[in-house]
């Protein structure tokens, strides 16, 4: 039994090396003094970042970036959780057929979807703007807000509704104070694939971009297709940063709203 | 606590609930009327529409036609929330991310309470229960039976005019539904207010009602005190389902004559019309020797199949000639000389009979 026990936290150690130990890599070279991807670095110097805040490109590209995930986070998070309360309604059938349309941006091919959101964004004269660029990751961020908010709304007891509004509160009150304290947790956690995956999503950015509409992971891409230096570790390191930061704060205070909520996994 | 109460007296008319796409409706044209103050209960197996009817007197659920009046005003276009009727449900519905304190003033806060009487008014409602001390407590903190008495508690404090439970003590053990059955009568006694009490429990129903209705496939078959819907249920639905009953569809060949197999007995009393089954209960049958009946009484042959203790009575199970089972309780020494396999005549007086009508179709 301990045996197997410590046997499987070796197993996962060494999952979590395999998946982290690659994008520990960018940390030292973003910090290298030479101007190749060299590993181990000749040098220790805070150019490439330097590079990165003082260079025009890059720094609009991280501001659009920030600017468009804090757009598409708000959005993706009210249309997801509209339509998980809205699926709960819908009879089996019409649920499930739902379900599959809203999660379909995780099944077809990014690239399918890219080309088609292009395509149909030319017309409208969205390509190669903010807008579009929000409209088109909004698509995408949906079903990641869907689903962890349906799966709370399921476990959901609707008593807890029922007895809120005997008790006199009025359906929106009992809303606010029971219906989303209770399903919060699963909001959070849309709310943070939302904004990750505006944050890092490359392909439909990188079909939409125009001047003023290039994110950082586009500005990553066309970098490195024409002058690849460590600049572009040193973005991929903020983009980590940044990322697991929002992931580690939310899971820090979901397991806190957790406890106090008395709700165990699920 | 406060004193200025109005308790409900609800008027059932007609109420019917089809839940969409069934063609049965869940609850078919009941009338039922709840005096004040009373403690009435909706007694009736799985199905049966208790908790429909239920629901559309809370106003969870909309009746798909009829009315329900509370003192006289017509609810239909009350939403939920003004109804102020308390409300406890099975799984207790407290709510897990607030105390124990927050899930009792819930109520008193919706409707504004300064804070002190708020304070005041829970204090007082959970030493009441028992519950003081565990104010800062959450939900998940406590036992069953202490999240039954927050359920209570909460649904009470903000002087409803109408308590509904659903199976409030459905999922406890028997012990503790029993300790907590005494003190919802208890309550029901101190605060004076209407109980409306869903349950499918015989017993429970008994022990705590003023008042029983007893529901068969959504209609109420019989509504009386549990003494009379016992002694006189009127149908063999209510008599089997409260209590047991030997049963016996013979037919009345006059008025003071039933003729059941070759058997012919005294009627004490006429029958209503259509009440054309004959209904004993156990514990006025008596098993006696062939040929030493009492004089006067009604008797049927049967063969004894066993015998059973139930610490003061004695229970004796039995076949009769039509193939149907019986039984009977009488003291324990009164059974001593029962053995099973024996043939025996089962008898009483014909003041213990009731006559009831067929199941309907
Ligand atoms: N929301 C619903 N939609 C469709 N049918 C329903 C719904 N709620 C109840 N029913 C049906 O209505 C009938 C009565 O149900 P109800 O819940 O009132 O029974 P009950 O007497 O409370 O039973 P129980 O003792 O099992 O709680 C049942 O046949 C049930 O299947
Ligand atoms: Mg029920």
């Amino acid at each position: 039994m301990k045996a197997g026990r410590s046997s499987l936290y070796a197993l996962v150690f060494l999952i979590a090396l395999l998946v982290t130990v690659p994008t520990l890599f960018l940390i030292p070279m973003s910090l290298s003094s030479g101007t190749t991807f060299q590993f181990p670095p000749p040098g220790l110097s805070g150019r490439w970042y330097q590079n990165l805040v003082e260079e025009p490109e890059w720094r609009a590209a991280a501001v659009t970036s920030l600017k468009v995930a804090a757009m598409v986070t708000p959005l993706a998070l009210v249309i997801g959780t509209c339509a998980a309360f809205g699926l709960l309604r819908l009879g089996r059938r019409l649920r499930t057929a739902g379900f599959t349309t809203l999660i379909s941006p995780l099944v077809v091919p990014h690239i399918l979807l890219a080309l088609a959101i292009y395509g149909t964004f030319l017309k409208l004269d969205l390509s190669g703007t903010l807008q579009g660029l929000v409209l088109g990751q909004t698509a995408l961020a949906v079903p990641f807000v869907l689903i962890p908010v349906l799966t709370r709304l399921q476990g959901y007891d609707r008593s807890m509704t029922s007895a809120a509004l005997s008790l006199g509160a009025s359906p929106l009150t009992a809303f606010r104070t029971v219906t989303l304290p209770l399903i919060l947790p699963g909001i959070a956690a849309g709310a943070v694939f939302a904004f990750v995956a505006s944050f890092d999503e490359l392909v439909v950015a990188l079909l939409l971009q125009g001047p003023g509409a290039t994110t950082l992971p586009v500005q990553m891409f066309n970098s490195v297709t024409e002058e690849a230096n460590p600049t572009i570790s040193a973005a991929s390191t903020i983009l980590v940063v940044v990322v697991s930061l929002v992931i580690l704060l939310v899971q820090l205070g979901w397991i806190r709203t957790d406890q106090k909520a008395g709700l165990h996994g699920h | 606590m406060d004193t200025e109460r109005r308790t409900g007296h609800i008027e059932i008319r007609k109420l019917r609930k089809r839940y969409e796409p069934h063609d049965e409706p869940a609850v078919d044209d009941i009338d039922l009327t709840i005096e004040s103050g009373e403690f009435i209960t909706l007694l009736g197996p799985s199905g049966s529409g208790k908790t429909t009817t239920l629901n559309m007197i809370a106003g969870f659920v909309q009746p798909t036609s009829g009315t329900i009046r509370l003192n006289s005003r017509d609810l239909a276009e009350v939403p939920t929330h003004k109804r102020n009727f308390g409300m406890v449900f099975q799984n207790y519905a407290l709510f897990p991310h607030m105390t124990v304190f927050d899930n009792v003033a819930y109520p008193l806060r919706q409707r504004r309470l300064p804070r002190e009487k708020t304070r005041t008014l829970v204090g007082d409602i959970l030493a009441l229960f028992g519950l003081g001390g565990m104010e800062s407590r959450k939900p998940d903190q406590l036992s069953g039976g202490q999240q039954q008495r927050v359920a209570l508690a909460r649904a009470v404090v903000f002087s409803p005019a109408v308590l509904l439970l659903d199976e409030p003590l459905g999922a406890l053990d028997r012990k503790l539904r029993q300790a907590l059955q005494a003190e919802v009568k208890r309550l029901h006694r101190d605060l004076g207010l209407t109980f409306v009490f869903v349950t499918h429990d015989q017993d429970e129903a008994m022990f705590l009602s003023d008042t029983v209705a007893v529901f068969n496939k959504g209609r109420v078959e019989r509504v009386g005190t549990p003494g009379e819907l016992y002694d006189d249920p009127g149908t063999l639905f209510v008599a089997g389902f409260l209590g047991e009953a030997n049963v016996f569809a013979g037919s009345l060949v006059d008025p003071t004559t039933y003729l059941w197999m070759d058997r012919k007995w005294r009627v004490a009393g006429p029958p209503r019309a259509g009440d054309t089954v004959l209904v004993v209960r156990p514990e006025k049958v008596r098993v006696f020797d062939l040929e030493s009946v009492p004089e006067g009484w009604n008797s049927t042959p049967a063969v004894v199949t066993d015998r059973s203790h139930l610490g003061a009575v004695c229970k004796v199970d039995m076949t009769f000639p039509d193939g149907a089972t019986g039984s009977a309780t009488m003291p324990t020494d009164a059974a001593v000389t029962v053995r099973p396999g024996e043939s025996v005549l089962a008898a009483w007086e014909p003041g213990a009979q009731a006559f009831v009508q067929p199941e309907r179709a």
